[in-house]
Order: C-alpha cells, then sequence, then structure tokens
C-alpha cells in the first residue's frame, strides 16, 4: 500500500501551474477564471504595511528593554554575568548556580537546546543585577556530567571591584586538551 | 597627616584662646550629618582636598591599566549573545538584541549586520533587510573595485569577501522566495535581479525561483560558473517546470524527453551550512513563517515519488494533447490512488478512455470520481459528461437517471454552499470558524508559548473542516491573507505583552518619584546645608586655635582640666596680688613663691603639650574623616537629586513608548479590517462563483431532462400516433 504523499509547497505550486495545463482540454464548462481573483494590487501594500508594524513593534520592544535596563540596573550600579562554553567535549553542562558575596544570584537548568546554543558560540547572560561600589567575590558552581559520563562540579571564586561602571563577568567553561578536563575560567569584560 | 585644606584654615583660621577644643572637636563629630547638603563653596572645597590626595596615584594607575588591558570587543560578545537565542529558536529575540545592541553600543559591525539582515529576512522584514543588503552589494562593488586595482589584498579579507557574497545571496534567494510565495512577481523577479554570481550549490534554488518568478515566461539565467558546471545537475523540480513550460509552448517531444529523465531519477541527502539555515526560513529548529516553504531539491522518498507520479501525470496530458489517446490511457491506467493527484489523473483516465472507446472504463471511472470527490468541480463537469455520454450511447434511461442524479448532487451542494456561505458571513472572529478540535488545541498552546517569548513570526497554519473554505484556500493570495491574519494576532499579543510590560515600568516610575520627593523633602526640613556650613566655620576656628595656641604655647589650650584650674587659681592669685601692690603691701614672697608655681605648671603643661598637640590633631583627622564621608553623602544626594532629572526623561520615554503602543494597536485594528473585508470578499466572491457554477450545472442538467423527456414525449406521441392510426 502507498504512502500519503508529503504535500510540499514546491508541488503545491507545480500543481497549480500543471492544472492550467491540463485543464486546457477539459474546459467545457469551466468558469472564467480571472473573475476568482480579487484585489491582487491591494495584497503588496498590506504586507508592506504588516512590515512595518513588526519593524515597530520591534523598535518598541528594543526602547522598552532599553528603559527597563536603564531604569532598574543604572550603569554606576550595574553587574552582569554570561555563560558561554568552549567546545564543551570535556564537560556536559547541566546547571549553573551563581552567588555574589555568598548570596545565591541566580541558577539555571540547561535544556538540549540551549546547551547546543552555548556549544554553537552562543553567550547566555545569566545575571544582570546592582551591586555596591567595592570589593566583592562571585562564586559559580557549574554542574555536568564529565566526558566519561560521571557526574562532575567546576567551581571558580572570583574577586572583582565594582566601581561606577557596569561590570560584566563572562564564565567561560573552556575544554583543556592536556588533562581532559573542563575548567572554568572569569574574564572580566573591558569596556 | 593634615590635608592641604587643613592646613590652609589652619594657616588662615584665628585663634580663639578660650575654646575647648577637644569639646568641640566632640561636637563637630557628633554634629555631622548622616545625610546632609553642602554649599558649592565647601564641595569644592572638600574635592580639591580628595584630588589633592589621591590624583596622582590614581592616574599612573589608570595609565597603566589603560596600556596593560585591551577592550573587550562587544560586537562579538552581542553577536554571540545573539546566536544563543537564535540557535533555540528564537529569531525574533534574536533580532530584538541585536537592535538593542544597535542603540547601546551605536552600529553593528559587518558580522552582526549581515546576521541581522538575515535575521530580518527570516522574519519577512523585507524592507529593511533589503535596505541592508543594499548597503552590502555598494560596499561589495566598491571592494571588488579595490581587488582590481590592488589585488595584494590580504587573503583574510578576500575570504571575508567571499563569505559576504555567499551570504548576500542566500539572502537574496530567500527574499525572492517569500516574495513568490506572497505571489509578489515583480518584487521576486527584482531580487533575482541583483544576483550577479550563483554558485552551483545555490543554483537549483535560483533557477527555480526564476521559473516561478518570469512564469510563464522563460527566465534569463546566469550560468553556472565554468569550474561548476561539469558538475552540476539540475534538480528534479527544473526538469519539471521547464517540462511544463514545453507543454505550454506545445513543444510536446520535448516535454516527453524531459519528463523520460525522472523515470529512473534518484536523490540524495544534502546539508544546509549555517547561513542556509538562517536564511532558509522554515528549515531546521528554526521555523518562520509556514507561508515561505519552498524546496529546491528533493529530500525524500516521499517527494521524489510524488515527483514521479506527478511527472507520469504530465506525461499523459502530453499524450493527451497530442491525441495520443492509447498512450496516455495506458500510462494513467498504473497511476497510484493515494497521490494528490489523483483527482486530475481520474478526470484524464476518464476522458482518455472515452477516446479509445472503451466507455464502460470511462463510465465506471467518471462514477466512482462523482462519490470520491463530490465537491470537485472536475467531478461535476465528469458527472455531465457521464451522463451526456450515456444518452449518446442512447442509453436515454440511464442517462435521464444520471441527470436527475446529477441535479440533486447540485441541488445539495448549492445548498451546502448557501448554509456555508451564511455562516462565513456571520462569524466575527474567522480564525475560529469550523477549526478542527486538534488544531484549536495547537492554536491555544502556539498563543501560551507567545505570551512569555518576543515572537514576530508563527509557524501557525489556519486549519477548518470547512471542505467549502479549504477549497477557497487553494488561492494563494486568500492563504495569504488569513497568515496575515494570525499574524496580526500574533503582533497584536506582542504589543499587548509589551503595554502590560509598560504598566510595570510605570509603577516603578511612580515609586521611585515618590521616593525622591520624600528624600527631598527631608532635607528641606532638617535644613542640613547651613548646619553643615556651621560646623565647617567652627573646624576653620578650631584649626586656627590650634595652630596659634602651638605657636605661642598657649598654656590655656594645652592644659588638662587640673592644670587649667590651678591656671584660674593662679591668674586669681595674680590679681590679687596686683591688688595688694596697689596698696603698698610687701608681696614679694608671695610673687617669688606664684612664679615659682607657675614655672613648675607652666613645665609640666609644656611637657605634656606634645602629646596634646597631637591629639588635637588627630582630632581633626578624625573631622576630616567625616567630612569627608559627609562629602560622599553630598555626592550620592547629589546623584538622587540629578535621578530627579534622569526618572523626567525616563517618563518621557515611558509616555512616548506608551504612545507608541496606543498607536500600533489602532494602526493593527485598521490593518486586520482591511484583511478581514479582503478575506471576506474573496470568500464570498468564490462562493458566488461556485453558486453561479452549480447553477449553470443545475441548468445543464435539468436542460438535459426537460430534452429526454420531450424526446420520450415525443416517442410516446409518435407511438401512441402509430398506434392510433393503425
Amino acid at each position: 500500500m502507498r504512502l500519503p504523499v508529503y504535500f510540499s509547497k514546491q508541488i503545491m505550486m507545480l500543481i497549480i501551474i500543471g492544472l492550467t495545463s491540463l485543464s486546457v482540454p477539459f474546459s467545457l464548462y469551466a468558469v472564467d477564471q480571472d473573475n476568482v481573483k480579487l484585489k491582487t494590487t491591494e495584497e503588496p501594500e498590506l504586507a508592506s504595511e504588516l512590515e512595518k508594524i513588526k519593524q515597530q513593534v520591534i523598535q518598541l520592544n528594543r526602547d522598552l528593554f532599553v528603559l527597563e535596563e536603564d531604569l532598574l540596573f543604572p550603569a554606576n550600579t550595574q553587574v552582569s554575568v554570561f555563560v558561554s562554553v568552549d567546545i564543551g567535549q570535556f564537560f556536559t553542562l547541566d546547571s549553573v548556580e551563581i552567588k555574589i558575596d555568598d548570596k545565591n544570584i541566580a541558577g539555571f537548568l540547561y535544556t538540549d537546546n540551549q546547551r547546543n546554543a552555548l556549544i554553537q558560540g552562543g553567550i547566555q547572560r545569566i545575571y544582570q543585577g546592582n551591586l555596591k561600589m567595592g570589593e566583592h567575590e562571585l562564586t559559580a558552581i557549574f554542574t555536568g556530567v564529565d566526558h566519561e559520563n560521571r557526574a562532575a562540579k567546576r567551581a571558580v571564586v572570583y574577586q572583582f571591584e565594582k566601581t561606577d561602571e557596569a561590570i560584566m563577568l563572562e564564565l567561560k567553561l573552556l575544554d583543556n586538551e592536556s588533562d581532559y578536563r573542563a575548567e572554568v575560567v572569569v574574564d572580566e569584560w573591558v569596556l | 597627616m593634615l590635608s592641604k585644606f587643613i592646613l590652609r584654615t589652619l594657616v588662615l583660621g584665628s585663634l580663639s584662646k578660650n575654646l575647648d577644643l577637644r569639646g568641640v572637636f566632640c561636637i563637630l563629630l557628633l554634629c555631622l550629618p548622616i545625610h546632609s547638603w553642602a554649599n558649592t563653596d565647601t564641595v569644592a572645597v572638600n574635592e580639591n582636598f580628595k584630588s589633592n590626595r589621591t590624583t596622582g596615584i590614581e592616574l599612573a594607575d589608570l595609565l597603566e591599566n589603560k596600556q596593560e588591558k585591551i577592550k573587550t570587543d562587544l560586537q562579538d560578545k552581542a553577536y554571540r549573545q545573539a546566536l544563543f537565542y537564535y540557535f533555540q529558536g528564537e529569531n525574533s529575540q534574536a533580532l530584538s538584541f541585536l537592535n538593542q545592541t544597535k542603540q547601546r553600543l551605536g552600529f553593528l559591525d559587518e558580522k552582526a549586520s549581515l546576521f541581522e539582515a538575515g535575521l530580518q529576512v527570516s522574519l519577512g522584514l523585507q524592507y529593511e533587510a533589503q535596505r541592508a543588503l543594499i548597503r552590502f552589494v555598494m560596499q561589495q562593488e566598491l571592494d571588488d573595485k579595490y581587488d582590481y586595482r590592488k589585488t595584494a589584498k590580504i587573503q583574510s579579507q578576500q575570504t571575508v569577501n567571499a563569505a559576504q557574497k555567499e551570504l548576500l545571496l542566500i539572502a537574496l534567494l530567500q527574499l525572492a522566495e517569500q516574495k513568490v510565495s506572497q505571489a509578489d512577481y515583480k518584487q521576486a523577479q527584482q531580487a533575482l535581479a541583483k544576483i550577479r554570481h550563483v554558485p552551483a550549490i545555490y543554483y537549483d534554488q535560483y533557477h527555480v525561483l526564476n521559473q516561478l518568478a518570469y512564469w510563464p515566461n522563460t527566465p534569463t539565467l546566469l550560468p553556472v560558473s565554468e569550474i561548476e558546471a561539469g558538475e552540476y545537475k539540475p534538480s528534479l523540480f527544473i526538469i519539471i517546470n521547464q517540462a511544463i513550460k514545453a507543454l505550454e509552448d506545445k513543444h510536446y517531444s520535448k516535454a516527453l524527453s524531459l519528463l523520460a529523465t525522472l523515470d529512473s531519477a534518484t536523490w540524495h541527502k544534502t546539508e544546509p551550512n549555517f547561513w542556509q539555515r538562517l536564511f532558509t526560513s522554515g528549515s531546521g529548529e528554526n521555523k518562520i513563517s509556514a507561508s515561505s516553504v519552498v524546496n529546491y531539491q528533493v529530500n525524500s522518498d516521499e517527494q521524489l515519488q510524488a515527483l514521479k507520479d506527478y511527472a507520469q501525470l504530465l506525461k499523459a496530458n502530453v499524450y493527451f494533447k497530442q491525441e495520443r489517446f492509447d498512450l496516455a490511457f495506458a500510462e494513467l491506467k498504473a497511476f497510484p490512488q493515494e497521490t494528490p493527484f489523483s483527482e486530475s489523473a481520474m478526470f484524464l483516465f476518464a476522458n482518455s478512455a472515452l477516446e479509445v472507446k472503451n466507455t464502460q472504463q470511462a463510465h465506471l471511472v467518471w462514477q466512482i470520481f462523482v462519490e470520491k470527490y463530490p465537491y470537485s468541480t472536475l467531478a461535476w463537469q465528469s458527472a455531465l459528461m457521464h451522463a451526456e455520454v450515456l444518452l449518446t450511447e442512447n442509453h436515454v434511461d440511464e442517462a435521464y437517471t444520471y441527470y436527475d442524479f446529477a441535479e440533486k448532487h447540485f441541488l445539495t451542494r448549492l445548498k451546502e454552499l448557501t448554509v456555508f456561505a451564511n455562516e462565513f458571513t456571520d462569524t466575527t472572529d474567522l480564525l475560529n470558524f469550523k477549526v478542527p478540535d486538534l488544531a484549536n488545541k495547537n492554536n491555544q498552546s502556539v498563543a501560551q508559548v507567545s505570551k512569555h517569548k518576543f515572537e514576530l513570526t508563527s509557524d501557525k497554519v489556519y486549519q477548518t473542516d470547512s471542505v467549502w473554505l479549504n477549497q477557497a484556500l487553494r488561492d494563494p493570495e486568500l492563504a495569504s491573507w488569513y497568515q496575515n491574519l494570525i499574524q496580526l494576532d500574533l503582533l497584536t499579543e506582542q504589543l499587548l505583552a509589551l503595554q502590560a510590560k509598560l504598566n510595570w515600568i510605570n509603577e516603578i516610575l511612580v515609586l521611585n518619584v515618590k521616593r525622591i520627593e520624600a528624600i527631598k523633602k527631608a532635607e528641606a526640613t532638617q535644613n542640613t546645608e547651613s548646619r553643615i556650613k556651621q560646623l565647617i566655620k567652627q573646624r576653620d576656628q578650631l584649626a586656627s586655635l590650634l595652630i596659634s595656641a602651638n605657636k605661642h604655647n598657649s598654656l590655656s589650650v594645652f592644659a588638662n582640666a587640673d592644670e587649667k584650674a590651678l591656671l584660674t587659681r593662679l591668674a586669681k592669685s595674680e590679681g590679687i596680688i596686683t591688688n595688694l601692690n596697689q596698696h603698698n603691701k610687701n608681696t614679694d614672697d608671695y610673687t617669688e613663691r606664684l612664679a615659682r608655681v607657675k614655672g613648675v605648671l607652666t613645665w609640666d603643661v609644656l611637657q605634656n603639650k606634645p602629646e596634646r598637640y597631637w591629639q588635637y590633631n588627630k582630632a581633626i583627622k578624625q573631622i576630616d574623616q567625616a567630612l569627608s564621608l559627609a562629602q560622599q553623602q553630598v555626592q550620592t544626594f547629589r546623584k538622587v537629586s540629578k535621578q530627579n532629572t534622569r526618572l523626567e526623561r525616563l517618563t518621557s520615554r515611558f509616555n512616548q513608548a506608551n504612545e507608541t503602543v496606543r498607536n500600533l494597536l489602532i494602526t493593527l485594528g485598521k490593518v486586520r479590517v482591511i484583511n478581514t473585508t479582503n478575506i471576506r470578499q474573496t470568500v464570498i466572491n468564490k462562493t458566488l462563483d461556485d453558486k453561479a457554477m452549480l447553477s449553470d450545472f443545475i441548468l445543464k442538467a435539468r436542460r438535459e431532462l426537460a430534452r429526454i423527456i420531450e424526446a420520450q414525449n415525443q416517442a410516446s406521441t409518435t407511438v401512441l400516433n402509430e398506434i392510433e392510426a393503425l
């Protein structure tokens, strides 16, 4: 028995083109197809209007995001923490827990999609908040599975000074080829 | 250590011998307010003090750090953050993030800009994408010119240029594809005309899109590059389209030879690269608009089989046109039943059977056809043809029965169509018109997801149980309008979410404004400005007193309480002696004893002076520290004061955004009305056409029935006459 055939758009287009030719010899009772067409000229206008609205929604979303950030996280107190993965061969990331000055500030449990997005080069902003000026300590604990499928944890402690400029810290999970282990490195962005 | 400021005040300050310095120091320290305003002079002096103390070291550090640290490539970081969203299939979020980055950093680098253009294309933002892409094209043309003159360009740059060209090509192809799917063929042609070079891996896409954009004309295509020309093999889709074109042009032999190549066709899987995935909407995990899914290469056995079935149908059509009916009949005899083309194939098969005088087969197929496809216009035609042929074959009774059946069939359809038209006219929510349960559930889940995410496109496709509407939706224009409706609903949902966010921001703004007002009010009642002025004045006096006392070895300043009591007694005694001397009393002994006591006391006080002087200095340092703290607090309050201005600016931005949301919601409403009107009008027109067609068929059937009855009556009359004559 034959399986139902997958209707691709391409085939549908071909059908439309094909039927035109097929219907030619059998147009004995066929209606005038030109009457079916309606307002074809308005379509591009509508599409362009829709596009304009979309663009405006994107701009609005951007403005609101910036407004929210300016309001809640002014640069003089802003701190952001990012997570990235380099290769990800020796450590499969399951979750991340982040503390600043011994206070839990962020935790994240990764789905396959999110993990893959990191492995493919994505950077995730895991936390954005406010901190007073002065010395602080960040602790990050990465939980996951090592390349031999054993449960593993990697941690890093990083001292940093918060000035009146925004501070951005990237937690990089790097593969170390020499000992086949992954390690966490903190990269403080120079703005 | 004393600061320069303190030294200056000490030097300039006046000496006040009668003040108890330690007590005043204590008062000063206690009186320094925790939250205080200071006048400009004080702040300036204190800032000067601070800068004098620290500037040298900090600047050196700063310079050293600047030399060591290399600035982070924020463009790259932003690009990778957008990638994080992209790889999760959140293209709208990725694009929105790039927009935010552009706002923050002022621009996007080439890589990020191209990525942005790709995302725009994938989200249907052609206008924006086109602008960006035109910029790239112009840049490339300049680069090419530059390369022509100076061929010694570094290899890495050449690689970047090559990648850019490839990405530009993909973007233009995608743009053309979207325009084709919107039936905007002119725009599609324009996009395709911008392409200058097509590598073999993109040639199928380029060719098919040209065929569709220029149909029924033949497009002028760029050649495959000479190096790759040998390896290139056109895809089956191209061959099929060429065959259709040959058929249209009545080049039947050519059409048949093209179709013959499909008999032995096979397929192999091709993996798209990252940029292809980005720009090719609907593929992989990044599902974009369902309206723009187009295939250029066969990707599955099912697709290949569908193409072969279609080729077989075309072949039969060619034979039919060539009047080689036996071949058409033979071709369709083995045509599979379960294909999307069985409707056309059955119609053609029945007609071929008729032509080869296999009327029994033709009748059978027509009957099955009418039963299987009661809503097909081809089936309606078939019903009439079936009856007509029966009549031609002199099967009058059967013809009569079938015309009668056809009339009833058409009347039933007409009634159904009228009911449908009424129901459709009465429906207020077009997207909920006769929606199947499963699709409804899916629609709800789509809506739930979009509440939490920023999405501008939906892979949702309108599904309906209505046969008539499904038939109408074969019109790509109508389908596109329905897709627009889904888009409009999604955008409205997103805007409402943004409106909720705006309300939340407004609450925060109001709270902040209230907080600042409360602080300002508290400051006004405490009058800290004058208090700090007074304290600074007192400190200046104390500092002057101390420096003067040190200079003149002032005993009263450096004496402790006991010593001060003794000094008071000494002064008193000196007064008595002076008084006695005025009365010519001998006071030599008293004077000598007093001088001795005074000498001992002075020695004692002077002995302790360095330690006490140090203590006073320490107290001044404490005042300095307290003042420094006060200065920081003043700065904090200045910032709070500026926050008011900042909040005003933020409120203004909030108001602007609020206005935009309101306007956009109004615009969306208007567009929705136009779109809905278009849909309604198209469906109604389609219904009217179908009604007209059915009425026409009913009329035809009734006319034939009447003719048969008339003929039968005539025959009966003739027979009766003959009988009567006999």
